[in-house]
This record gives C-alpha cells, sequence and structure tokens, in this order.
C-alpha cells in the first residue's frame, strides 16, 4: 500500500512539473465568438512549448479561430461551455500538405485535447463559402477545398484526444496519417455528411467510446495501418463501429 | 405707477427664473459631449450641487459624456434627451471599485430620483473588462478568476440600494460588463418603456430585481447575453415583494424570466403579466431556490415564447441554504404558449450560451422539487407548448422503469439549470417531489417522433390532469406515473 | 552641382509603371469589410492567387477590412477605393516581426517587383491600441521587450507598411493613418514613387510620416504629412548604401519633431536630392534637418521653394560622431534657396496629439544652426533668397550664452548626442550660428526679429571663406554689423 502512495506521490509531482497551467485569456483570447484568435492561441502553444509545456485551457464562452498548430508537449483543455469555433472563411484554415485543417500536428508528439467542450467547424457556413468561391473561379477546382479536417496529424505520436463535442465538419473530424499511439476516446462526433475518422499507415490508434452522429462515414482505413483498435463505439442507429 | 408695475414685472419674472432653475444643463457644469473628454468629476459636481439646491434635473443633450462612477443624490433627477450619450470609461481605475457592487451610476439611501429620456447610457463593458482582466494578470489588481474571467470589480451600468422613489423612464442601457442593472433592496420602484442591449460580456443580466418591494418593470425590451429579467434574494432576511412584470419583452442566452439563482429570502405576490419571451438558450421561465427562499403566490399570465430551448423549470435545491429548506407554494402559470427550438435558439448571438450537459436530446419543462420539501400547488392553465422531439436513444436514454427513474440525480446542491440532470424521461413534462399539481386545458404538441413518453411523475402527491391534449408526432405513451396520486381537480 | 539638372531629369522622367492586368474583388476571397471579421489569411491567399496569375490588381470596396501582417507580392497592387478602410488588428499577436527586416509591420513586400498601393481609401493601423495591449503583454510576462521611455521598441510596434528590396513601387492616393510605431518605410527600394498621398501619423509614439531608407530614385509629389515624430524622413541604415537621386515636390509637412529630415541613423549617405515647395507649418522642432552623425555623407542637395509657418526652427546642419565606427562623414555642396520662414515665441505644436517634448531648457529661441565637427566641416553651403522672422526677446537672465571666447568655447561639441537644434541649450546668436565649416555663403539673406534680444545675429566659429550678403532688422529697423566672428577667416561680408 505504501509504495503505491509512494508511487502516486511521484505520480502527482511528475504531473506538476510538466503541466503548467495557463489561461487563454492570458493570451489575449477573446470568448466573444467574434474575434478571430488564431494569433494568440498559436502565441499560446508556441510561448507553453518554450517554456517546456503545459496545458492552455479554454473556459466556457466561443472561440473563434483559424488554423493553429500543435507542439510537443503543449496541451489543450476545453471546459465544458467552451466551444472553438472554426472560421467560416476557408482562407483562415492553412494548407499543410495540400491539407486544410482547424488544428494541426505534424511531428509532435505528448500531447492532449481534452474536456467536455466542444470544436464546431461551422460547416454549412463554409460549404456555402467554398460555393461562392468556386462560381467566381479564384480557388482551383482540383483543390480538394471541402477536405477540411478538425484535427490533422501527421506523423506525430502519443496522442489523446478525449471528451471533446465535435460538430459540423466539412472534412473528416480526424485525418491521421504515419502517427503512432494515438486515443480517441468518449468523443461525440456529430457531423451531416462528413467522414469521421480517415487513418492510414498509423500504428497504434484506440477509440473508445466515441458515439458517431450524423456521419457519412464513420472510420475509413487506408492501407498500411496497424493495430486499429475499436472498443465500445457506436452509430446513431445504434450498431457498434 | 409705471416703474411699480415694471418692478413687480422684474420680480414675478425673477420668481418664474428661480422656480425654472430646477433644471440645469450639464455645459453649466462644463461637462463635455466630446466623446474623449472625462467628465466623473464635473457631472458629480453637478449632481452635489442640485443636490445641494434641494434637487432639480440635470439635462443631457445630443452628445457623448464619457464618465467614469458617478453617485446619485436625493432629489436629482438626469434626464438623458435623444441622442445624449452617457459613455463609460474604458479605464477601470475611474469607477469605484473599492466597493463591492461597483457600477457607473451609484446610489445609495437616496430617496426621489430619476434617469429617463430617450438618451443611452453605454458602459463600454467589453473594453472595461478586458482592461480589468489585463490589470489582473499584470499583478496589479488580485482577483482569482471565475472561468478565466474576473470575479470581482467588473462595473454594472446602474447599481442602487436601499433607494426609495427611482424612475427609469425611456432610456437604453447597454454594453455593460456585468449585471446591467441591479435594484437591491429598493422601494416603489418605477422602471418604464427602457430598452436594454446587454451582450457586451459574460452574467450581462437584463436587469436584477433584488429584495425590492413594490417594483413595476413595465412596457421595456430586454435582450440578454445572461438571464433577461432576473428576480433575486440576497439577503435571507429580506425578499422581493409585490412586484409586477408586464407588458416585456426579453432575449436571453441564459433564461428569458428568472427567479433566482440567488435565493436566500424569496419572492412573494409576484406578477408577470403579458410578456414575450424569444430566441431564449435556456428556460422561458425559471423559479429557482437553491438557497432556502420562500416562494408564494406567484402569477404567471399571458406569456408568449418562441424558439426558446425550454419552456419552465421549477425548483427547490438545497445550496447555500444553511440549514434552511426553501419553499414554492401557489404558483399559477395560464394563458402560455411556449414554441421550444430544436436548434440552439441564441445562434449567432454575441455571448451564446454554452453547450453542456451532454449527452442529452430536447429537455422538459420540469418541476424538480426536494422529497423532504416538495413543489407545492402549481397550476397550468391553458397552456400550448411545442416541442420538437426527435430524441436519439442512442445518443442518450432515461427509460421509465423504477431504476431508471431512480437513477436520476437529486443534485439538490448543483446550480439549477433545466438541463442538470442531462438526459430526462419525459419529453414534455417531468415532475418530481410535488404536491397538488393541476393541469388544466394543456396541449402539447410533439413534431417529431421521440422515445419518452409525455408526462413523468414521480413522488408527487396529488395531481390532476383535465384537459391534457398530446398532438403531433408520437411519444412512447402518454403518462408513467411512480409514486404518485392523483386527485380530483 | 552641375550634375543636379541631368538627375533631374531622368527622375522626372521615371513614372512607375505597373502591369495592367485584371482586377480581383477583395469580396470575391471571402476577405469581408464588415469590421468584425479577421482578413489577414484571405487577403494573403488573395495576393498569392494574382501573383501566381501574372499579376493585376486586388480591389477593396467601401468597408472595413481587419487584416494582421500580410506580405505583397510581385505584380500585385493594392486598390483601396474611397471609403475602403483597411484597419489593424488590435491584438499584437496578429503581427509578426519579418525576418529580413526585423521589424514589425501590417503590410510587408520583401524582395518584389512591380508593387503598388493606390485609391483614396485608407490604412489605418489604429496603432495606439495594439500598442497599449503590446504593453499590457509586456506586463503579463508573456512578450518580452525592455520598454524605453515606457513604451516597446519601435521595432516591438507594427507599422502600417514595410517594404524592403523592391523596385517599380507606386504608392498614391491613399490615406495613412494611425501606426503603432513609423507609418511607412521603403528600405533599399529602387524605382519609389508616391503621389498624392495623405498621412495622418500622430496617434503613438516614433509616428513618422515617411521613412525613405538607402532608397534610388525617389518621387514624392503633391503630399501630404501631418506626424507625431519627423513627417518626411530620409535614413540611411546601410553603412555601404546610399539614398539618391530623390525628388520631393510640392509637399506639405506638420511634425512633432522636424518636417524634412535626414538622419538620425545616417550609415551611408544622402546624394543628388531635389526638394522643390515644401510647405512647413505647425511644426515643433526643424523645418530642415541634415544629419550625418553616424558616418554617413551628405552631398549634392538643392532644396528651393520652403515655407515655414509657426515652426521652432528652421534649417539645422549638422555633423555628429555617434555610430560612426570610424567612417569619415561629410557633408557638402548645398544649396537652400527662396525661403520664407516665421519662428513663433510659443510652442508650434500645442494642442497636437503627441506634442514634442519640452527639452534643452532653459533656452532662448533658437538661431537656424549649420554645425560641424573640429575634424569633419560642413562645406560649401549657399544659402539664397531668405527671409525669417523670429520673436526675438531673447533674456539674458533667462539664459545666456556671450559671444567672448570663454563663452563661445564653452559650447559643447556634443559629438556622439542625439542630433537635434535644441541639443547646445542657449546658442550665442538668434538668426544664425556657424561652426566648423567652410565656404558658408549668405546671398540676399535677411534675418528679422520683432522684439529686441541680447545676442547678435550672426556668430560664426571656425569658418572659413564664404561670401555674405545679408540683412538684419530689429522691428523694421535695420541692425548694422550685428554679427560676431571667432576664428573664422575669408569671410567676405558685404
Amino acid at each position: 500500500m505504501k509504495k503505491y502512495l509512494f508511487l502516486i506521490v511521484l505520480w502527482a509531482s511528475c504531473f506538476k512539473l510538466f503541466a503548467q497551467d495557463y489561461n487563454a485569456s492570458l493570451f489575449g483570447c477573446k470568448s466573444d465568438g467574434v474575434t478571430n484568435n488564431m494569433g494568440s492561441i498559436q502565441y499560446a502553444i508556441d510561448y507553453i512549448a518554450k517554456k517546456g509545456g503545459g496545458k492552455l485551457h479554454f473556459y466556457v464562452g466561443r472561440y473563434l479561430t483559424g488554423t493553429f498548430s500543435l507542439k510537443s508537449n503543449v496541451s489543450i483543455e476545453l471546459h465544458e461551455g467552451a466551444v472553438l469555433v472554426g472560421s467560416s472563411n476557408i482562407f483562415d484554415y492553412s494548407l499543410q500538405d495540400g491539407k486544410r485543417a482547424l488544428i494541426v500536428a505534424v511531428g509532435q508528439s505528448n500531447i492532449q485535447i481534452g474536456g467536455k467542450g466542444v470544436i464546431d467547424g461551422q460547416q454549412s457556413l463554409l460549404r456555402s463559402q467554398v460555393a461562392a468561391l468556386r462560381q467566381k473561379g479564384n480557388i482551383d477546382l482540383s483543390e480538394k477545398a471541402e477536405d477540411i479536417s478538425l484535427i490533422y496529424l501527421k506523423a506525430s505520436r502519443n496522442i489523446q484526444i478525449n471528451g471533446i463535442m465535435e460538430l459540423n465538419l466539412l472534412g473528416a473530424a480526424h485525418f491521421i496519417d504515419q502517427c503512432a499511439d494515438v486515443t480517441l476516446s468518449a468523443l461525440d462526433i456529430n457531423s451531416p455528411g462528413s467522414i469521421g475518422l480517415y487513418v492510414s499507415n498509423s500504428k497504434t490508434v484506440r477509440l473508445s467510446n466515441v458515439f458517431f452522429q450524423a456521419i457519412g462515414k464513420a472510420l475509413v482505413e487506408s492501407e498500411g495501418s496497424q493495430q486499429v483498435v475499436k472498443e465500445n463505439s457506436r452509430l446513431a442507429n445504434g450498431k457498434t463501429l | 405707477m409705471k416703474i411699480k408695475l415694471i418692478l413687480v414685472m422684474i420680480f414675478l419674472y425673477g420668481g418664474i427664473l428661480t422656480l425654472q432653475a430646477k433644471e440645469y444643463n450639464a455645459s453649466l457644469f462644463g461637462i463635455k459631449s466630446n466623446g474623449t473628454t472625462l467628465n466623473t468629476t464635473s457631472i458629480q459636481r453637478a449632481i452635489d450641487f442640485i443636490h445641494e439646491q434641494g434637487g432639480g434635473t440635470l439635462r443631457f443633450y445630443v452628445g457623448r459624456y464619457l464618465t467614469g462612477t458617478v453617485v446619485l443624490k436625493e432629489n436629482v433627477h438626469i434626464q438623458l434627451e435623444e441622442g445624449a450619450i452617457l459613455v463609460g470609461s474604458t479605464n477601470i481605475y475611474d469607477y469605484n471599485i473599492d466597493v463591492p457592487n461597483c457600477a457607473l451610476i451609484y446610489a445609495k439611501d437616496a430617496k426621489n430620483i430619476t434617469i429617463k429620456g430617450k438618451g443611452v447610457i453605454d458602459g463600454q463593458g467589453r473594453e472595461v473588462a478586458y482592461n480589468l482582466l489585463a490589470q489582473i494578470q499584470s499583478g496589479v489588481l488580485k482577483d482569482p478568476l471565475d472561468y478565466d474571467r474576473p470575479r470581482n470589480r467588473r462595473p454594472k451600468a446602474i447599481y442602487m440600494r436601499s433607494c426609495e422613489n427611482v424612475r427609469i423612464h425611456g432610456v437604453t442601457i447597454k454594453n455593460s460588463a456585468d449585471w446591467v442593472q441591479v435594484y437591491d433592496q429598493c422601494v416603489n420602484t418605477v422602471v418604464d418603456s427602457i430598452t436594454v442591449d446587454s451582450k457586451a460580456f459574460w452574467n450581462n443580466d437584463g436587469i436584477d430585481i433584488v429584495d425590492c418591494r413594490n417594483f413595476k418593470l413595465l412596457n421595456s425590451f430586454i435582450d440578454a447575453s445572461d438571464d433577461a429579467i432576473c428576480l433575486k434574494s440576497h439577503d435571507a432576511t429580506k425578499s422581493c415583494e409585490d412586484v409586477e412584470i408586464r407588458n416585456c419583452t426579453a432575449r436571453s442566452s441564459a433564461n428569458g424570466i428568472k427567479f433566482g439563482t440567488v435565493s436566500a429570502g424569496g419572492y412573494k405576490r409576484i406578477r408577470i403579466i403579458n410578456n414575450k419571451v424569444y430566441d431564449t438558450f435556456r428556460s422561458a421561465l425559471t423559479i429557482a431556490t437553491p438557497d432556502g427562499g420562500i416562494v408564494e403566490d406567484i402569477l404567471v399570465d399571458s406569456l408568449t415564447a418562441f424558439n426558446t430551448g425550454n419552456p419552465f423549470y421549477l425548483r427547490i435545491g438545497a445550496r447555500w441554504n444553511k440549514g434552511r429548506i426553501g419553499s414554492m407554494n401557489n404558483v399559477v402559470i395560464q394563458n402560455v404558449k411556449v414554441e421550444v427550438a430544436k436548434e440552439k435558439p441564441d445562434r449567432g448571438y454575441s455571448y451564446e450560451g454554452p453547450i453542456e450537459d451532454n449527452p442529452r436530446n430536447p429537455s422538459p419543462s420540469s418541476i424538480v422539487g426536494l422529497k423532504n420539501a416538495p413543489i407545492r400547488n402549481v397550476t397550468f392553465r391553458n397552456i400550448e407548448i411545442s416541442y420538437p422531439g426527435g430524441s436519439n436513444q442512442h445518443y442518450a436514454y432515461r427509460g421509465t422503469s423504477r431504476t431508471d427513474l431512480d437513477s436520476i440525480p437529486e443534485m439538490e446542491a448543483s446550480y439549477p439549470e433545466f438541463s442538470q440532470f442531462k438526459e430526462l424521461p419525459a419529453w414534455g413534462f417531468y415532475i418530481r417531489h410535488a404536491e397538488n399539481i393541476h393541469f388544466e386545458g394543456v396541449v402539447l404538441k410533439l413534431r417529431e417522433q421521440d422515445y419518452r413518453p409525455m408526462l413523468v411523475l414521480d413522488d408527487v402527491n396529488g395531481y390532476s390532469l383535465l384537459r391534457v391534449k398530446q398532438t403531433g408526432a408520437k411519444g412512447k405513451k402518454e403518462l408513467v406515473a411512480q409514486g404518485s396520486k392523483k386527485i380530483k381537480p | 552641382m552641375k550634375i543636379l539638372p541631368i538627375f533631374l531629369f531622368i527622375i522626372q522622367a521615371l513614372t512607375v509603371r505597373l502591369v495592367a492586368a485584371q482586377d480581383y474583388q477583395a469580396v470575391d476571397f471571402g476577405i469581408r469589410g464588415d469590421g468584425e471579421a479577421l482578413n489577414t489569411r484571405s487577403i494573403q491567399a488573395a495576393i498569392d492567387y494574382i501573383t501566381a496569375k501574372g499579376g493585376g490588381k486586388l480591389v477593396f470596396t467601401p468597408g472595413n477590412y481587419i487584416t494582421g501582417s500580410f506580405y505583397l507580392k510581385s505584380n500585385v497592387t493594392l486598390q483601396l477605393d474611397q471609403g475602403a478602410n483597411l484597419l489593424g488588428s488590435n491584438n499584437p499577436f496578429d503581427y509578426h516581426k519579418d525576418t529580413v527586416v526585423n521589424w514589425q509591420s501590417m503590410i510587408y513586400a520583401i524582395r518584389q517587383q512591380n508593387i503598388g498601393i493606390i485609391g483614396k481609401g485608407t490604412i489605418n493601423g489604429r496603432g495606439f491600441q495594439t500598442a497599449m495591449n503590446a504593453i499590457q503583454n509586456v506586463h503579463k510576462g508573456i512578450v518580452q521587450d525592455e520598454l524605453k521611455l515606457d513604451r516597446l521598441r519601435e521595432w516591438n510596434r507594427p507599422e502600417n507598411i514595410y517594404f524592403r528590396e523592391c523596385k517599380n513601387v507606386l504608392i498614391k492616393d491613399i490615406t495613412l493613418r494611425d501606426p503603432g510605431s513609423w507609418n511607412q518605410t521603403y528600405d533599399q527600394c529602387e524605382d519609389l514613387h508616391v503621389e498624392g498621398i495623405y498621412v495622418d501619423s500622430k496617434s503613438y509614439w516614433n509616428n513618422d510620416g515617411i521613412d525613405v531608407v538607402d532608397c534610388k530614385n525617389v518621387v514624392i509629389r503633391n503630399c501630404y504629412f501631418d506626424a507625431a515624430d519627423d513627417a518626411i524622413c530620409f535614413k540611411s541604415h546601410d553603412a555601404n548604401a546610399v539614398c539618391e537621386n530623390v525628388l520631393v515636390e510640392n509637399c506639405t509637412a506638420r511634425s512633432s519633431a522636424s518636417a524634412l529630415k535626414f538622419g538620425t541613423v545616417s550609415r551611408g549617405g544622402f546624394r543628388n536630392f531635389v526638394v522643390r515647395n515644401l510647405v512647413v507649418y505647425d511644426t515643433y522642432r526643424s523645418a530642415i534637418t541634415f544629419a550625418a552623425v553616424d558616418g554617413g555623407f551628405v552631398e549634392n542637395i538643392l532644396v528651393d521653394g520652403v515655407k515655414s509657418i509657426n515652426t521652432g526652427n528652421v534649417i539645422f546642419l549638422r555633423i555628429g560622431d555617434r555610430w560612426s565606427k570610424g567612417k569619415k562623414p561629410f557633408m557638402k555642396d548645398i544649396t537652400i534657396r527662396n525661403v520664407y520662414a516665421e519662428v513663433p515665441a510659443n510652442k508650434p505644436d500645442l494642442g497636437y496629439s503627441y506634442e514634442g517634448p519640452v527639452e534643452d531648457m532653459p533656452r532662448n529661441i533658437s538661431p537656424a544652426s549649420i554645425i560641424g565637427l573640429p575634424d569633419h566641416k560642413i562645406e560649401n553651403v549657399t544659402l539664397e533668397n531668405i527671409e525669417i522672422v523670429y520673436p526675438g526677446g531673447g533674456n539674458p537672465l533667462y539664459a545666456y550664452r556671450g559671444t567672448d571666447p570663454k563663452s563661445l568655447d564653452g559650447i559643447p561639441e556634443m559629438a556622439n548626442a542625439y542630433p537635434e537644434f535644441s541639443q547646445f541649450k542657449e546658442l550665442p546668436a538668434w538668426g544664425l550660428y556657424i561652426r566648423h565649416a567652410k565656404q558658408i555663403n549668405l546671398k540676399n539673406v535677411t534675418f528679422r526679429i520683432k522684439g529686441a534680444d541680447y545676442r547678435p545675429t550672426i556668430v560664426a566659429d571656425d569658418l572659413t571663406g564664404g561670401a555674405w550678403d545679408f540683412k538684419s532688422y530689429l522691428d523694421g529697423d535695420r541692425l548694422k554689423d550685428s554679427f560676431h566672428l571667432y576664428q573664422t577667416k575669408d569671410v567676405k561680408i558685404n
């Protein structure tokens, strides 16, 4: 018993060392739903990464943003009531390997995105903008504009996404390529017509308690993936994934 | 002779002048309308002067009058003419932050005060709040921060405490950093024909009536990011009594009309007549007494609510009650029409209400007391409510078996909201721990199929259902009653 | 001096020709003029698209377009229609510091060609609030800055425009307001044409009107500048580069520092300038300041036609030795002619936002000054057809500098100080003070004072050569022999 206690204390102290907490407002993030916070969020992540890692906390409110990039050892906590709102302008999503996504991690590790908060992809607004742009001919039709993922993970490892409600995405909720040790748990993905999950060339991707609502295709596994574990994950009609 | 006449006339004229001298223009005191000069001290001097002269009206004509906190005094009336804007400074140090409840316009123990006219009070609250936050984060001011926002020192637009004969008429009040206007322990207050636009920041209640006696809120339009029309009771020895809310329209990203949350003393003889609620995130009407307050003799008549997240939420809790148990007795709700939204009703408004308590299908109206403190004598008469339905039991499920119903937590110590229990077992009404609940002419419409029944009663000691009808799509069955007793109406 | 007309001809023939290509509407790229959306990335996407398509104009119709930093690219012109406001974001984190120029800006162009910003619209940096927010970030400890004079360093605050090493640049008709730092910098650009712009630049500290740094072939014409710091400012940041072939014509300037300035940073030099028809008013320091204090040179300059009203000082020519690093500065071949100037008794920029600082007191009204160094003399300066009206009233009880050798030698050299006309505090003349110079000519120069002054009109110290034809008046009465020569030779006085 004592041994366990000791271990717990040790674990707790490690946690304390690494998990420095930062509030989003410290970096000027505004929860009014209209201020685009991408500059502040990116600065916050870079700053926390420079300080050796920690967690960026978003409390109840609506935080509008465009693409931002995750860095190793910087985690994000969306507390209940906090909504990360994706911009309704496609150009606020930067291109990365020809793909657009709201949250991008390339070559990063040890990241958690957690909490009971929400990420809202603003599907319908984005779709109508893309249609309008197409009509004007100002974006190349070859580009898969609709494929704006919520979270794009590439060549990253030890990533956990937990508890989030993910709404109204244009592309795949999670696009996972060449990653290892990715855990998606207790997610509620509600997005008419889009893809829940796309996995390719990855190792050990775990899904547990993920609920796919109004999804076109829940899971797409491309070649080269090993160990995609599915536990207790369901579709809207109650069927197990 | 002629000279005498002239003298008399001059004398008379002088008399008229002194009579009229009860009106003072702002410029007399060097108050400037350029929007950049900080007028705090000159407005205060004007108020003090008028007060010392025995009272009068301070009149602001068209222009922007920048100011920090000013304290209203007895017999001083502020007249904001059309186009005049009293603009709150964005510098937090221009407010009386050393007192609790700092505010742009502050009054305490004052009698006969008025704010009227077609002018505007603009608190510039978002900027004030963010500047305050910056001062906290720079370490100059100390604040624990609630939800990453300053807990203390956010100025209200109007705070009046222990005042008598207050009249607020015609003005527009907007952009506060906190609750917009609070009338606390005031007696004989009339707020009439005001417009409130209160979506600048968090906690932006539209109007807070706290422990007031003889209060009338009439003919007003209130749009707020937090509760729109809100009755509170901060003092366990006081209560809101004889309050009338009539002909008002409310929009809220919380509740349209709310009793509570803080409800230490209680609410007596409250009449809520002919009001409208729309685009409201939570309940059209919430009566909550989680802090030991006594609620009795409440009349809600002629309420229309459309595009709202929930119709009614009546709740006794045990949060900060310090051993006293609250009560709710004699509530009549009649002539009501409500349409509950399927989508988020406040989508697109500034400071939208938070998505929370998920997973959860659309929630029913709820009347939830405590085991040892049932809600008593509630009558719903001539009610028409349309619910969206369309629930998905794979997403969230609560059955009607005894085990399922008993699994609903009591949550007596939690913050009371209609969504707090997450999934509830009914789509229309869920009633638990109540006594003498009467439905008379209640039509509930379901727009899409629902796996749940219309009514679930659990521990209701005496209920009557007269002319209760379900229309629209199908629910499972109409009524599930557990541990409840039917009585004659 | 003969070279001037030739280069003038060349530069007048210079008109920046931009590729006339397709017009693109900003709104078609999802750029929103609602005053709320942050357009940084959509503006960038539009520019990238247009440059890739071979170039054209990106047209902003009336609206308020908020943005952070973006890059203008080759063959792209921003057209701001009247009523279109490009507004700087108030979030300092929406700007970045370009690694080439090491400075923050809203609009960058780095090594691009054929670019422009045109139209009657406005670029408004809204810099005051951004600077306030940036200070808060420093106080919170999340941004590092040493806070000089309680303000972020100027490179950590955004300018409206920063172009570097660009060719063929057209800036026309736009209004530029309220930057967080200097307003617009053109650094090592070639063929720069600035015409008809209106600059209101007094929202914050260091708000220069325009900074032209080490550029070649520049025309600034028909422009209006109102600035808290220097209004029209030429600089030389690079010791191996030069600001040259410049025409400034038909411009009006108001400043709480200097109206037309060379320097302060002056490492390389300034050559072949023509300044014509310059109007200066309500300006705190000098109408004209030429400073060579960092090893640079000033050569072959013609200033022709200046009206300077309510301005604290008229001419200040100065060689110093501040950051020279051994480089030898020089200043020669300068003609300033056809000048009418009035110097007020009171502060000329009273009431303007960000008034110039009251300093170097006590001091009576300062004279025009030409001040070299003992080893680096200012050479061959001609002042022609000039009338300067001073208030006079220099009071020796308030501040005193006599003309005895001890007093004159007592004036410090201040070689490595920041150069300003007031830096020596009290000077011994009220009209013109010359020190360490060669060949200073005065042709038809008139000095007037309204009230008596204890000082003579002109004092020269260590001057060799020159022909003086000047008159001096006190309230209409001719002051005779009102000059003092010290260590001076070969000066012919008519």
